[in-house]
C-alpha cells in the first residue's frame, strides 16, 4: 500500500518546517522517493511507524487498515472461540451480506457465465464458497482473476447478489507480490512514475509536439498539440498503452477536436487514462489516480473533464470521483466520450460523411459502459453509441443479444494483460459467434480493451472476416474537414 | 346488546373465479342472498382459459362449466357482469357498497346469443381470453360456454362508439334488437353483511425484462399462451403449431420462475407456488398432443406440495419423459434466422450445455393486478409483501377488517383445489358471523 503526499502537507500534519521533512527524506528516516508532480511516495507501514514515533494517528488508513485495538481485540475474541475453518462470520469474506446467503443456488449466474466450467470456475459456487467462509481457497486460486467483470451474472442474479463486488474483493485480499502477470507492477509504475509504462514527460512531449506537425501536415493546417494550456475548456487524459505502441491512434480525437473547434488540452504530467487499481483490487491506488486527474483538472483549471475512454478507466475514474472527491464534481464537469461526440454531431459542430462506411456495421455494448455503467451510475450508453454509428454508416445491424444483455469480449477485468490467454480466447468465442451471426463486416467498439481483443485476437483465433474500428476512430474517419 | 347494528342477510362476493363461485354456491345454499360481482362480461376467471387441471389432468371446462351454471341459474345468486366495487362504507354486519356497472351496450334481456353480430362485425382485435395468441371482433362474448350467455361491445375497439354515425352493423343484423349503443350503464347502491374478495390474479407479464426475448421472438409464449394453444377452442385447435411459421413444435422447453423468486427482474421475491405443476402438466399434456415431443423443464427446485402433486411429477419423469434440467436459465437467444430459440445453461456437472428449441415456454407467476390493488384500498384492508391481502394462519379467509374477507390467489397464490377449499372456507366464516339474520334475504321458490 502506497501513501502519496506533498512535502507541505506532510510538515503541516506533524508541525514542522518543510525543510525538515526534505532533510527527513534525504536522511532516509522517512523512507519517501521522488514522484511525479512533486508528490512523494511512502509505504504506508512506513508513514504509521513514523506516526507512532511522533505519537501521532494517521491522519488517513487505507481500506485494508486494521488499527491495533481493533487487532487486540479480534484475538482476544479469537482465543475464546475455537478457530474454524467453515463459519464466515470471523471471515473476511463475510463483511457484505449483499451476497452469499441470499444465494438460490439456481445457476442463473453460471448460466450467463461464458467461462463458468473452465478449470472448476463457476460464480455460483464461488459464492457459495464465500458464504462458507472458504477464503483461504478462494484467494488462492485463479478464478477471480480469470473472471472478466463483466457482470453479466450478476445482472441476471434473482436475487441480487453483488457477485462483482465479491470478485473484486477476492482480487484485493490476494497478495500483492502473487498478483498475475503485470497488472500490480503496472499500478506501482503509474504511482511512481504518473503513467503504467514508465514513459518520461520529455519524451512524451516531444512525442506530442511531433505528432502534433505530422497532422497539421496531412489534414489539420495550423494545428498545434496543446500542452498544458491554461484554461482549455477540456482536459483529456491519455490511454499509456497509444503513445508507447500506437501514437498515430491518437490523432483520431485530435482530428476531431480539430474540426469541432475544441478548446482542449492535455497535461504533461499524470496525463495516464488508465487506471489498473481497478483490476487489481486496490482502492488506494485507484483512488490516487484519480486524485490526480483533480489536480490536473484545477491546475490547469479546465472547465469539463472528458472521462478516460477505456471502459475500465470511466468506471473507475467516475467511481473515484463520486465516492472519493465529491467536492470536485462541483468545481467541474465531466462527460463521456458520448455525450462529447453527440453534443458534437447534434450541434453541427462536425460534419460526417455516411457513405464512407456502407458495410454492414455493429456496435459492441462495453460492459463498463452498458450494464456496469448502469448498476453504478443509474447511467448507460446503450442509445448513445448506436446514434454516432447510424450518423457515421448507412447500414447498421445488431448483434443479439446486445445492450444489457450483451455478451463481454473477453478481455474485461484486465483480462488483456493477464497471463490466461487461453481462457481469454475461450470466453471470446461467443463474441465471435454474436458478430458471425449478425453478419457484421465492421464492428465498433467504445473501449481500448474491447477493441484489442477484437482486432487482435478474436480476428485471428475466429478467422472473422470484419474490419473493428474504435467509435472515434470512425467518427474521425467520417470527418468531412473544411475546406 | 344495544349497540349491535342491524345485520343484513345479504353477501357480496367479488370475483367470479372458481374461487368467488364455490363461496358463492356455499353461502345461497345455506341462506344468504349473494351478489357475484364480476369484472369482465362473463364469470368463470382465470380457470375457464386452462386445458386441463393438476394433478388430474381433467379438464378444466368440463368441471367449473356445471358450477358456472349453477351460478347462473341459483335463485340467491345475482351476478353483476362488468362492475367494480367503487366505495364501501358501514361495519362489519351491514356495509354499503357502490358497485359500478359498465355499459354492455347489449341489452341483456333480449340478446338470445345467435352470434350473428359477432359473424358481421369487421373490426378485429385481440383476443384477452385467447391470452393474445387469437383475435375476437369488436362485438363478442367472452367464450362459447360463458355465463352469463350474452354479448357484449367493447367501446375500446368498436368503430361505432369511437366515431358515433359510424358502422353500426351489429344493430342492423341484430334479430332481437338487442343493440344499445346508448347504454350508460348502472350504478348499484347495496346493502350486505359481508364482503367475501375474490378477485384473482393476472399472469406476469415478460415483456419488460427483456432478457427472454418474450415479445421480440414469436416462439418465446408464456405457460397461458401455450394453455390456449393446447385448448381445443384455442387458436390452433388444440394443435401444438409454433406462432413464427406454423411449423409443428418438436421441442419444447419451460424455463421455471419467469417473474417469481426473482427480486432482480421483477422485484417479486415469493413463489408462485402453482408454476412448478402447471409446467409438468403442460409438458405431459403437450407430449400427449405430439407424439415423440421432446420437452425439458429447467428449474432451480420442483415444489409439488400438494395431494398427489409428487407423484404426478415422478410419474411425468418416469413414464411420460419429461427432462428436467436443474439450472435456472439466463436468457433466450435467437438461433439464426428461422426462429428456432437457444439456451445457453450450465448442467449438474457445472458443464456448459447448448441446445436448440422449436419454443420456449415462460413459466410466469402469479401477481395482483393494479385494480385489484385498488380494491383492496376502497375495501382498507392491508396487503402483505408481494401485494397479496393479508391474512392469518389461523384464520385464513379474515383480512385485517372485520367483515371482510380474502380467498383464492388473492390472498397468495395457489392451485385450483386449494382455491376451492378457501372459497368454502370463507362462506362459512362469514356465515359464522352472519348466523342470526339467515333466511332474512333469500328468496324461496312457491310452487301452488
Amino acid at each position: 500500500m502506497m501513501y502519496e503526499f506533498k512535502v507541505s502537507e506532510m510538515a503541516e500534519e506533524f508541525g514542522v518546517h518543510r525543510n525538515t521533512i526534505r532533510n527527513w527524506i534525504n536522511a532516509g528516516t522517512l523512507a519517501a522517493k521522488e514522484g511525479p508532480g512533486r508528490k512523494y511516495l511512502m509505504k504506508f507501514e512506513d508513514y504509521q511507524e513514523l506516526c507512532e514515533k511522533f505519537g501521532r494517528k494517521p491522519h488517513i488508513r487505507p481500506n485494508s487498515h486494521v488499527d491495533l485495538e481493533t487487532v487486540k481485540s479480534l484475538e482476544q475474541k479469537n482465543s475464546e472461540l475455537p478457530v474454524i475453518e467453515l463459519g464466515g462470520a470471523l471471515q473476511k469474506m463475510y463483511d457484505d451480506p449483499k451476497w452469499a446467503d441470499a444465494c438460490l443456488t439456481c445457476g442463473t449466474c453460471a448460466s450467463a457465465c461464458p467461462i463458468a466450467g473452465v478449470d472448476g470456475l463457476d460464480p455460483r459456487k464461488i459464492v457459495r464458497m464465500a458464504f462458507l467462509g472458504m477464503q483461504r481457497d478462494l484467494i488462492a486460486s485463479d478464478w477471480p482473476w480469470k473472471c472478466t467483470m463483466c457482470a453479466k451474472c450478476e445482472n441476471v442474479c434473482p436475487a441480487n447478489i453483488e457477485i462483482m463486488l465479491l470478485m473484486r474483493k477476492l482480487r484485493s485480499l490476494r497478495p500483492r507480490d502473487l498478483v498475475p502477470g503485470p497488472i500490480h507492477k503496472g499500478v506501482i509504475t503509474c504511482l511512481e512514475r504518473g503513467n503504467n509504462l514508465g514513459i518520461p514527460k520529455e519524451d512524451f512531449i516531444a512525442l506530442l509536439e511531433g505528432l502534433g506537425h505530422e497532422l497539421a501536415e496531412e489534414s489539420c493546417p495550423g494545428f498545434v498539440t496543446p500542452i498544458d494550456l491554461h484554461g482549455a475548456r477540456i482536459l483529456v487524459q491519455v490511454n499509456s498503452k497509444e503513445p508507447f505502441a500506437e501514437p498515430d491512434d491518437l490523432k483520431w480525437w485530435w482530428k476531431i477536436f480539430y474540426a469541432a473547434q475544441e478548446s482542449w488540452t492535455i497535461s504533461s504530467e499524470n496525463w495516464e487514462g488508465v487506471n489498473w487499481g481497478l483490476f487489481s483490487g486496490d482502492d488506494e491506488s485507484m483512488k490516487t489516480v484519480v486524485g490526480r486527474i483533480v489536480d490536473n483538472m484545477r491546475r490547469l483549471n479546465c472547465e469539463v473533464l472528458l472521462l478516460p475512454e477505456s471502459g475500465h478507466s470511466y468506471y473507475a475514474t467516475r467511481y473515484g470521483l463520486n465516492r472519493w472527491y465529491p467536492d470536485a464534481l462541483k468545481e467541474f464537469k465531466i462527460c463521456t466520450l458520448f455525450d462529447l461526440l453527440l453534443k458534437y454531431i447534434n450541434e453541427g459542430r462536425i460534419q460526417l460523411d455516411k457513405r464512407r462506411h456502407p458495410q454492414k456495421t455493429a456496435y459492441h455494448d462495453p460492459c463498463n459502459y452498458g450494464r456496469k455503467s448502469l448498476k453504478a451510475f443509474g447511467k448507460d450508453y446503450f442509445e448513445g453509441g448506436r446514434e454516432i454509428l447510424r450518423a457515421c454508416c448507412t447500414d447498421v445491424v445488431e448483434m443479439e443479444p446486445n445492450r444489457q444483455t450483451n455478451y463481454c469480449c473477453g478481455a474485461g477485468g484486465g483480462a488483456w494483460a493477464m497471463p490466461f490467454a487461453a481462457e481469454r480466447i475461450y470466453f471470446g468465442r461467443m463474441k465471435a459467434r454474436q458478430i458471425n451471426e449478425s453478419e457484421a463486416e465492421l464492428v465498433i467498439a467504445s473501449c481500448h480493451g474491447c477493441r484489442d481483443q477484437l482486432k487482435k485476437s478474436l480476428i485471428q483465433e475466429y478467422n472473422l472476416d470484419i474490419e473493428v474500428k474504435y467509435l472515434w476512430e470512425l467518427v474521425a474517419d467520417s470527418l468531412v474537414l473544411p475546406g | 346488546m344495544l349497540n349491535e347494528p342491524i345485520k343484513v342477510g345479504s353477501v357480496m362476493i367479488v370475483g367470479g373465479g372458481i374461487t368467488g363461485m364455490q363461496a358463492a354456491l356455499d353461502l345461497a345454499d345455506a341462506g344468504y342472498f349473494v351478489y357475484l360481482v364480476e369484472k369482465s362480461g362473463a364469470i368463470g376467471g382465470a380457470m375457464a382459459q386452462l386445458d386441463k387441471t393438476f394433478p388430474t389432468n381433467d379438464c378444466s371446462m368440463c368441471i367449473l362449466a356445471p358450477k358456472m351454471v349453477e351460478c347462473g341459474r341459483h335463485l340467491n345468486i345475482k351476478i353483476l357482469t362488468l362492475s367494480e366495487v367503487t366505495r364501501i362504507i358501514g361495519t362489519a354486519g351491514n356495509f354499503r357498497v357502490t358497485v359500478q356497472e359498465k355499459p354492455r351496450y347489449v341489452d341483456v334481456d333480449r340478446c338470445i346469443a345467435c352470434g350473428i353480430c359477432t359473424e358481421k362485425c369487421p373490426k378485429s382485435v385481440e383476443n384477452e381470453y385467447d391470452a393474445s395468441t387469437g383475435k375476437r371482433k369488436a362485438i363478442f362474448v367472452k367464450y362459447a360456454q360463458a355465463v352469463p350467455l350474452k354479448y357484449q361491445i367493447d367501446p375500446e375497439s368498436c368503430l361505432r362508439l369511437k366515431k358515433p354515425g359510424a358502422c353500426g352493423i351489429c344493430e342492423d343484423v341484430c334479430v332481437a334488437q338487442a343493440i344499445r349503443f346508448d347504454d350508460e350503464g348502472k350504478v348499484h347502491e347495496l346493502s350486505v353483511g359481508a364482503l367475501v374478495l375474490a378477485p384473482g390474479f393476472e399472469a406476469f407479464d415478460p415483456t419488460g425484462a427483456g432478457v427472454w426475448g418474450y415479445g421480440k421472438f414469436p416462439n418465446v409464449i408464456t405457460s397461458l399462451q401455450l394453455e390456449r394453444f393446447l385448448s381445443a377452442t384455442g387458436p390452433t385447435d388444440g394443435r401444438l403449431l409454433r406462432p413464427s411459421d406454423g411449423k409443428p413444435v418438436r421441442k419444447i422447453a419451460f424455463l421455471q420462475c419467469v417473474g417469481s423468486r426473482d427480486e432482480n427482474r421483477c422485484g417479486n421475491g415469493y413463489c408462485s407456488s402453482v408454476c412448478c405443476m402447471y409446467a409438468i402438466k403442460e409438458a405431459v399434456v403437450s407430449k400427449q398432443h405430439v407424439p415423440g415431443l421432446s420437452a425439458a423443464i429447467y428449474y432451480m427446485d420442483m415444489r409439488t406440495h400438494g395431494k398427489d402433486f409428487d407423484a404426478y411429477m415422478e410419474k411425468a419423469k418416469s413414464e411420460d419423459g419429461v427432462r428436467f434440467v436443474r439450472c435456472r436459465v439466463h436468457g433466450v437467444e435467437p438461433y439464426s434466422r428461422n426462429g428456432d430459440l437457444r439456451l445457453h445453461y450450465i448442467n449438474e456437472e457445472g458443464r456448459q450445455m447448448e441446445e436448440l428449441f422449436d419454443m420456449v415456454v415462460l413459466s410466469v407467476g402469479l401477481t395482483t393486478p393494479d385494480h385489484v390493488k385498488d380494491l383492496a384500498e376502497v375495501a382498507g384492508i392491508q396487503l402483505s409483501v408481494g401485494n397479496f391481502a393479508s391474512t392469518s394462519d389461523f384464520a385464513p379467509a379474515n383480512t385485517s377488517k372485520e367483515g371482510i374477507f380474502a380467498c383464492g390467489a388473492f390472498s397468495g397464490p395457489k392451485s385450483i383445489p386449494q382455491c376451492v377449499v378457501e372459497g368454502s372456507a370463507a362462506a362459512a366464516a362469514v356465515s359464522a358471523k352472519l348466523a342470526s339474520v339467515r333466511g332474512d334475504m333469500n328468496k324461496v321458490r312457491n310452487f301452488p
